[in-house]
């Protein structure tokens, strides 16, 4: 090799290692340098398609949209509107056909499986309308599998996740696994998994599809009060905007990939 | 992660479908034990072959012939090159006399040299007879520990009518407690030619109708001293230890087959072969020089033991491969029981991503799980073999013990045999996760959350 390309290589490994160093370190902190102005959450005539066989489905068409930090949002709409594809793409579990998606510092679409992973770990907090805790596990464990996957230390885990169960109201119910829990304990408890990282924003998809109304609504004033009292970012989509009608400061509904109002 | 957690969630997967993760177990366990048991074999045969080499201190001798050895053609024999340049050597043969051989003794590095004195005979006493090998030794060998007796004394001279053998061979003529027979006098049968009636039987000799006129000859010879037993098990049943000038003085055949007599050349005089006992190892290259440059040939037992363990080695091969099948078998089991659990926990691998697992650890999470797998089945199944082994043992030398035969130690459980199987076991298991954990880590998070 002559010492000119050797000289251009190692030029182009320095510049390329130190792209590398700014990106992984510019993600470092969990909670963004919120400025002034400055949205939260960005998405910028964001598509997704889905292929079906031969024909290509249209989940979200040319959405755009700007969440503030602390927002508490209600994402509305019948079934197949996108809602839940939304919610996907804003939790790096999907990836957008086009358009631009922001949340605080990360731009999300094109990172790899991997940095997805760290920005679910560090930025999301996820609640699901199954529940979806590990039946072998305890409510405490549950609750601490998010710090297993990070690499918490056990005891800095333990105490992290009696609190964030404590904060959910169920450090009593912390031995018990999930069959022994009622559906809304459960939703408790995974609310108390989502918290249990910190994170700054939390999404929650169909919270209250497999409670009675009256668990459900409990589960919504405690998705409120995490809002309100910890300023935290809340996204819930659900089939009931009257649920949230009390609680949310915006309420968007997508009808077949578009958002067709927003009130407040 | 941290690995301590890869490996406690690892074991709580496990302990969850405790029937599917006991029977994947028993199968490595089988694998294992087959492979520990069959190599152990191996190992065994190795080990007792090498101890008695070493008791002996062949390793220090050298077996001097005229003409190229018999042994040596076994050996090439051995290692698939026969030498058959040997065959038709037109080299003058030197003839291994007296006098030559005494002169053997005065190389730098040489302990003893004496004629190779080596027949069949016949031990009697109180009414039982039994086969044997007769050897002889020379008085030098009294420095050898295998040939210090555990009880009695070895001989007081060269002329000495008296023999040692192994306690085993006094059990087998019927003396219990071995200890009895030393000081006494017992047989030992020799034949030779009957020259004249050879003569006359020839021509029936010929067309196969009639025996070998032979005359017997019993010899009263004092018993001098037991030999220790654990150094040669497997000669010690057939082997008769006297003095080389006793020995060279009694009337005997010194062939044991038409093999001996073939090989040997009509017209050679002096003995058959001369041994020559090295004070150490590393004389070899310097005596084994000397000695060729008079013409003899050299057979050294350390090269032929070299010989021998290539054979071992195959024989290990062969055996291992076939232990190594049986893992094999159990390590599709381990495949099989991951691709069910990735199949089963396909939502909680959904879950796992959605909260913030990676792929690689995911891909870990069911690496350990089937490594674990092959660990704990690798070393209960060690414990499985190693109990076979030893029940085996037990009853093979509770028949030999009946026999009057000296406990043998049939499996040899060597540390590294151990530290390979192990290993083995905890290589192919984690091969077998390879593809379940990558189907695992491939999930996509928003199917597996869909997924019932």
């Amino acid at each position: 090799m002559a010492p000119v390309e050797a000289h251009g290589l190692l030029f182009s490994l320095v510049l390329s290692s130190a792209a590398w160093f700014m990106h992984e370190h510019s993600t470092m902190s969990i909670h963004p340098v919120s400025q002034k102005m400055e949205p939260f959450i960005r998405l910028a005539n964001i598509s997704r398609t889905y292929a079906m066989g031969a024909t290509r489905v249209a989940a979200l068409r040319q959405v755009s949209l700007t969440i503030d930090e602390g927002e508490f949002v209600a994402i509305v709409g019948r079934s197949g509107s996108g809602k839940s594809t939304l919610l996907h793409l804003l939790a790096a579990l999907d990836q957008p056909t086009e358009g631009q998606l922001q949340v605080g510092t990360w731009t999300l679409g094109t990172l790899h499986p991997r940095q997805q992973a760290r920005f679910r770990r560090e930025m999301v907090g996820m609640i699901f309308q199954q529940f979806n805790l590990i039946p072998s596990m305890t409510a405490l464990e549950n609750v601490a599998l998010p710090l297993v996957l990070a690499g918490t230390a056990s005891d800095i885990r333990k105490t992290q996740a009696i609190d964030s169960l404590t904060r959910v109201g169920l450090r009593e119910r912390m031995d018990h696994r999930p069959t022994e829990l009622s559906g809304g304990e459960q939703q408790r408890v995974a609310i108390a998994r989502a918290l249990v990282s910190d994170p700054p924003l939390l999404l929650a998809d169909e919270p209250t599809g497999n409670l009675d109304s009256t668990t459900g609504s409990q589960i919504i004033r405690l998705l409120d009060s995490i809002h309100r009292n910890q300023g935290r970012t809340v996204i819930v989509v659900t089939h009931h905007p009257e649920e949230v009608a009390a609680f949310a400061d915006r309420i968007l509904e997508l009808h077949d990939g578009t958002f067709v109002d927003s009130s407040r | 992660m941290r690995f301590a957690d890869l490996i406690q969630l690892a074991l709580d997967n496990l302990r969850r479908n405790r029937t599917r993760s006991l029977l994947t177990l028993i199968g490595v366990m089988i694998g294992v034990a087959a492979l520990l048991s069959l190599m152990s074999y191996g190992a065994g045969v190795q080990f007792n072959a090498e101890r008695e080499f070493n008791s002996y201190e062949l390793y220090n001798s050298l077996r001097i012939t005229s003409s190229p050895s018999i042994f040596g053609r076994f050996s090439d024999f051995a290692t698939a090159s026969p030498d058959l340049e040997s065959e038709n050597d037109d080299r003058p043969s030197v003839p291994l006399t007296d006098s030559l051989i005494a002169t053997f003794a005065n190389i730098d590095g040489v302990l003893a040299a004496y004629p190779e004195v080596i027949f069949p005979a016949k031990l009697k006493a109180s009414g039982k007879s039994l086969p044997v090998q007769v050897i002889a030794i020379p008085m030098a060998f009294g420095d050898i520990p295998a040939y210090h007796p555990v009880t009695g004394n070895f001989f007081s001279a060269p002329t000495d009518t008296a023999l040692m053998m192994a306690p085993s061979m006094a059990r087998r003529l019927g003396y219990e407690d071995p200890e009895t027979l030393v000081g006494q006098t017992i047989t030992l049968e020799t034949i030779s030619l009957h020259i004249n009636g050879l003569i006359r039987a020839a021509p029936a000799i010929a067309t196969g109708l009639t025996s070998i006129p032979l005359i017997h000859h019993n010899n009263k010879v004092t018993v001098a001293g037991l030999l220790p037993e654990d150094d040669q098990p497997i000669s010690g049943l057939v082997r008769v230890i006297l003095p080389i000038d006793f020995a060279q003085q009694m009337q005997k055949i010194t062939f044991f087959s038409t093999v001996d007599l073939m090989m040997r050349d009509g017209n050679a005089k002096g003995y058959m072969a001369a041994l020559v006992q090295l004070s150490h190892p590393d004389a070899f290259p310097g005596v084994r020089q000397q000695l060729e440059d008079q013409g003899l040939f050299v057979t050294s037992f350390r090269d032929q033991f070299a010989q021998a363990e290539r054979i071992f080695l195959i024989m290990d091969l062969a055996l291992g491969v076939i232990g190594f099948i049986a893992l094999l078998v159990a390590t599709v089991g381990i495949a099989n029981t991951m691709m069910m659990n990735v199949m089963e926990r396909t939502r909680e691998i959904g879950v796992m991503k959605a909260i913030g697992g990676d792929e690689r650890d995911l891909q870990r999470l069911f690496l350990v799980e089937s490594g674990i797998l092959g660990v704990v089945g690798g070393v209960l199944g060690l414990g499985l073999g190693w109990g076979i082994t030893r029940l085996v043992q037990f009853g093979v030398n509770m028949y030999l013990h009946q026999h009057g035969v000296p406990n043998l130690e049939i499996f040899h459980i060597p540390l590294w045999l151990i530290v390979a199987i192990l290993s083995t076991a905890l290589f192919v298991s984690l091969l077998a996760g390879i593809l379940p954990a990558r189907r695992a880590a491939r999930i996509e998070p928003i199917a597996a959350l869909r997924s019932a």
